[in-house]
């Protein structure tokens, strides 16, 4: 794990030092479009003051043993320390997620399970029409719509996720609740494309499973059908849902992104996106990093989930 | 009616599959008797019909399919129970399997399920169909496990499959068949997938287990030595039908049907000069869909008649007592 963490961070910073020109060079030419002429001498205090001219090893270097500490540098943009920014939107993108990825497991596993045991019936082409038109609708139009239509029919704002009068409020039950009225249409949207995908893979893995020997057994022994749909092929394929948690925690972080600009969520996704338009190293380099840090955790969690689940893995090594 | 101490009576039973390319008849009118404690052998090569025979017993025919016909049942009670007229799904047809009527498979590695002990899968069964608390009914699995010569069972009971290997596997199968002593054992190829030696030891077992219990065996295989060792009647079948009937040495030293005589003719023998190239039969089992007019077997036949064999189906004659053959050429 902390060897996939430090290639990620090597991969990160090279990313970022990628295009051509560092934040100061935008920085310059913002302020030379709107006509102020920049001083060469501030130019070299302010490079001097971030690092930018030394080697870009050296600055790797500064910028890891900075991290270690817990001191992620300085945001260019925002002017305020990374740490804090992030701090400030990660624990609501996180609310988010987790809603998210319970709302789609919660949707998607009978719906899967559904369409797999009555496959070919009018329920399960139904599902299926959703599906498809739920993975092809890119979340920022089916955002956009929806806001309409809340607008529009219920008079509800459905930007951000807070009301106004709540948004620069202490944490209160009042603003919890209004977050929890907040909720639905970004976990809705951001879950949307998830779900579609999940109730696939449930579906196939199911209909796979389905046409095992061991379920005809089962049947044999005379076990009743619903039974044996949830005993055997069920839990053979709850596996292979298990261990996509790994890609979906992180998908669900970044595939917010463009959702979180059109309904203005105050999460990582924007704040991310933006560092990355103007450049700003620190920042966007402790996003990805941040990032990576949740897929590793992702993909931790659903090793741990299948070693619990699945006996074959389990016992692999006493076997040996 | 029940005089001759019959277990189960096939009738004209046809298990047809609706595809989209036709109707495929995969058992077109079988009809036999099981009696009691003895062994019928159904014999035939890959895609005749043997497996679809026994699933239709069992009312399991995979979905597109549907049986008709009279699956009589003569249970303990005498009260008899037509199969093919119950639903598939329903409680009557539940209790009967894997109570009184239980099958094993051809292949033990994938015939259980993964996830769960084999003691879970036995249990299970036992719970189904027996009154009896947990406790005793892992009593029971366990004396079964040892009944069929699985060693230390009180720890192998809590092994997942993938921990057993493929003849412990197989044992643990017919343990799981046999905990509720049913009257009627199926079973569908049981030793194929196992090598020879272990092959002998399941099938030693299972004529133990038959004395002991004093069931009746459906033995499904296209291994004409297991057939030899262990039944007493043979049913060679052919795409769907049966071709030919008798008793166990009739079949074997008298046969009549082209198709059986070939059969028997490709058994590598010892004692046979060497270097002689088995016999085998043209051509492989067709599809069961759009049959042509006429036996089953012309096209491939060597004793075909032109004229005869290729307009009209034989009938199933009677040529001796406990023998019976489906061919122009007899009768």
């Amino acid at each position: 794990m902390v060897i996939v963490l430090w290639a990620v961070s090597i991969t990160a910073f090279v990313i970022i030092q990628l295009p051509p020109g560092d934040f100061l060079t935008s920085y310059i030419m913002k302020l030379e479009a709107s006509g102020q002429i920049v001083d060469e001498a501030e130019i070299a205090a302010l490079r001097k003051q971030y690092d930018l001219d030394s080697p870009i090893h050296l600055q790797y270097c500064k910028w890891m043993w900075k991290m270690l500490h817990g001191d992620f540098g300085k945001s260019f943009e925002w002017n305020r320390p990374v740490r804090d920014l992030i701090a400030e939107r990660l624990p609501l993108t996180v609310t988010i997620s987790i809603f998210t990825l319970i709302f789609t497991y919660l949707l998607a596993i009978p719906i899967g399970i559904y369409s797999a045991a009555r496959q070919y019936s009018i329920g399960d082409y139904t599902f299926t029409v959703f599906g498809f038109i739920g993975l092809a609708t890119p979340g920022f139009l089916f955002a956009l719509i929806l806001m309409f239509f809340f607008y529009r029919y219920f008079g509800i704002s459905v930007g951000g996720l807070f009301s106004p009068q709540y948004q620069l409020a202490d944490w209160s039950g009042a603003k919890f609740i209004d977050l929890l009225k907040h909720l639905p249409i970004p976990v809705l949207v951001i879950g949307m494309a998830g779900t579609a995908g999940l109730i696939r893979i449930m579906r196939g893995c199911l209909l796979d499973e389905l046409r095992k020997q061991y379920v005809i057994t089962a049947r044999a022994k005379g076990v009743s059908e619903r039974r044996l749909l949830f005993k055997y092929p069920v839990r053979v394929a709850i596996n292979p849902i298990a261990s996509t948690i790994g890609w979906l925690l992180p998908g669900i972080v970044s595939g917010q992104t463009i959702v979180a600009i059109v309904l203005d969520l105050p999460t990582v996704g924007p704040l991310l996106f933006r560092s990355l338009v103007n450049q700003d190293m620190y920042l966007a380099g402790s996003s990805i990093m941040i990032l990576a840090f949740l897929t590793v955790i992702g993909t931790f969690i659903s090793d741990i989930l299948l070693v619990w689940l699945d006996p074959r893995i389990r016992y692999e090594k006493q076997a040996r | 009616m029940n005089n001759n101490n019959s277990l189960l009576e096939l009738k004209n039973l046809r298990t047809y599959f609706y595809l989209d390319e036709g109707v495929l008849k995969a058992v077109d009118g079988v009809s036999f008797k099981i009696k009691r404690e003895k062994t019928l052998g159904l014999v035939g090569e890959s895609g005749c019909g043997k497996s679809v025979t026994a699933q239709s017993i069992l009312r399991i025919v995979p979905h597109p399919g549907k049986t008709e016909g009279e699956i009589l049942f003569y249970q303990n009670n005498k009260k008899v129970i037509d199969l093919a007229r119950l639903d598939p799904f329903g409680k009557e047809i539940r209790n009967i399997r894997g109570n009184e009527i239980t099958m094993i498979f051809q292949e033990p590695m994938t015939s259980l399920s993964p996830l769960h002990t084999i003691g879970n899968q036995i249990m299970e069964a036992i719970l189904l169909h027996q009154k009896i608390n947990k406790q005793k009914a892992r009593r029971l699995a366990i004396e079964m496990l040892d009944k069929v010569g699985i060693p230390i069972p009180s720890q192998r009971i809590d092994e997942y499959p993938h921990q057993l290997s493929g003849g412990l596997r197989q044992r643990a199968m017919i343990a799981m068949a046999l905990c509720c002593k049913p009257n009627l054992l199926i079973a569908d190829e049981p030793t194929t997938a196992l090598d020879v030696t272990v092959q002998a030891q399941i099938l030693e077992l299972m004529k133990d287990l038959q004395k002991e219990f004093g069931m009746s065996i459906i033995y499904i295989t296209h291994n004409l030595g297991v057939i030899a060792e262990i039944t007493d009647e043979v049913a060679v079948m052919y795409l769907g039908k049966i071709v030919e009937y008798g008793s166990i040495d009739e079949i074997f030293h008298n046969p009549l049907h082209p198709y059986t005589v070939r059969l028997l003719k490709s058994i590598p023998k010892v004692g046979r000069k060497a270097r002689m190239r088995l016999e085998s039969i043209k051509g492989a089992v067709p599809l069961p869909l759009g049959l042509p007019r006429g036996c089953r077997f012309y096209p491939r036949c060597p004793q075909f008649k032109e004229g005869l064999c290729n307009l009209d189906n034989p009938p199933l004659v009677e040529v001796q007592e406990k023998h019976k053959v489906r061919c122009f050429l007899f009768g």
